[in-house]
């Protein structure tokens, strides 16, 4: 497939996840290629990870990608219930192997921040990615510094564990 | 937390630790009199078993009298033993004397997130993050 960038193309568009992404949602998750930067590795793992998603999905924080018409990557930002803590949102991207490197993780995440914008409590949005994995460059360049890193906080196997790193963004920050 | 809903909140999320599914929310006793709390966060995900986050509560009227100390000694004996937790980890906000606890019982700063909570009158506070292998 031709990796020019997907925002190009007016095939392509952002809207608001539904709850009918789920079986999509469900497939891409169940890839191990993808697993390698979630926490999920079984279909239990996911199936509660989507539920939680669906209920949140009510609050209008989930986007879908979609080309064609068929999703292609999610964006979800999760709100924080305690008022001291609610200036922090947490951003999860996810995009299908097929469609990556071509522009919908930072499409989706610049939508992502435009979309905490709409929660005045939110100063700050933040993302927690596994090291190694290729998120970190739409990061960067959306102005993300990284916060902390945890070594040997997700464990793959009993010999390779690999740190989490939190990245953050002041939602002063024009995107 | 600042309201009552909150508080709320936070107990119902605590108590569903003490339940079959994890076990790991336990209350400390002396004397048939409540002395403190503390709760392994546990997860089901097989790839986060290893790790734990942690919270302790001591009464205010037993602090400094070592109950922090025994609870931590606790918390490392369980974890290892019931819970097959190798890295313990733990938030605590700057000001917090229980750091100086922490740092005692061996944990060590991994990280600060600065500005982490907003107090009622705009102020920031830093949230540490301290972690010990088992």
């Amino acid at each position: 497939m031709d990796k020019q960038d997907i925002n190009k193309d007016n095939r392509y568009d952002i809207r608001y996840f539904q709850e009918n992404d789920q079986e999509n949602l469900k497939r891409l998750l169940m890839q191990p290629e993808l697993q390698k930067w979630f926490p999920l590795s079984s279909e239990e793992d996911v199936d509660i990870f989507i539920k939680n998603l669906v209920n949140f999905s009510k609050y209008k924080c989930a986007l879908t990608a979609v080309f064609d018409g068929v999703p292609v990557g999610y964006g979800f930002i999760f709100l924080l219930p305690y008022k001291k803590v609610a200036i922090h949102a947490t951003a999860y991207l996810l995009v299908d192997p097929a469609f990556q490197k071509r522009g919908v993780g930072t499409s989706l995440l610049r939508n992502l921040v435009h979309l905490s914008l709409k929660f005045e409590i939110v100063e700050k949005i933040q993302c927690e990615i596994y090291e190694g994995c290729s998120l970190l460059s739409i990061l960067e360049k959306l102005s993300f510094k990284k916060v902390f890193m945890q070594n040997g906080f997700v464990r793959f196997s009993n010999d390779e564990t690999r740190a989490r790193v939190v990245f953050e963004r002041s939602n002063r920050i024009e995107v | 937390m600042i309201s009552q809903l909150e508080i709320e909140d936070a107990s119902k999320i605590w108590i569903g630790y003490f339940g079959k599914t994890f076990g790991s929310a336990f209350t400390v006793r002396n004397e048939g009199n409540i002395v403190g709390f503390f709760n392994l966060y546990l997860t089901p995900v097989k790839k986060l078993k290893h790790q734990s986050l942690f919270s302790i509560i001591v009464h205010p009227e037993m602090r400094g009298k070592g109950v922090g100390k025994q609870i931590l000694e606790e918390i490392k004996v369980r974890a290892k033993r019931d819970f097959a937790v190798s890295l313990l980890h733990l938030e605590v906000y700057r000001d917090n004397p229980a750091r100086r606890l922490y740092l005692k019982a061996g944990f060590e700063e991994y990280g600060v997130h600065s500005n982490f909570l907003k107090e009622e009158d705009g102020t920031y506070r830093d949230k540490i993050l301290m972690q010990q292998w088992l």
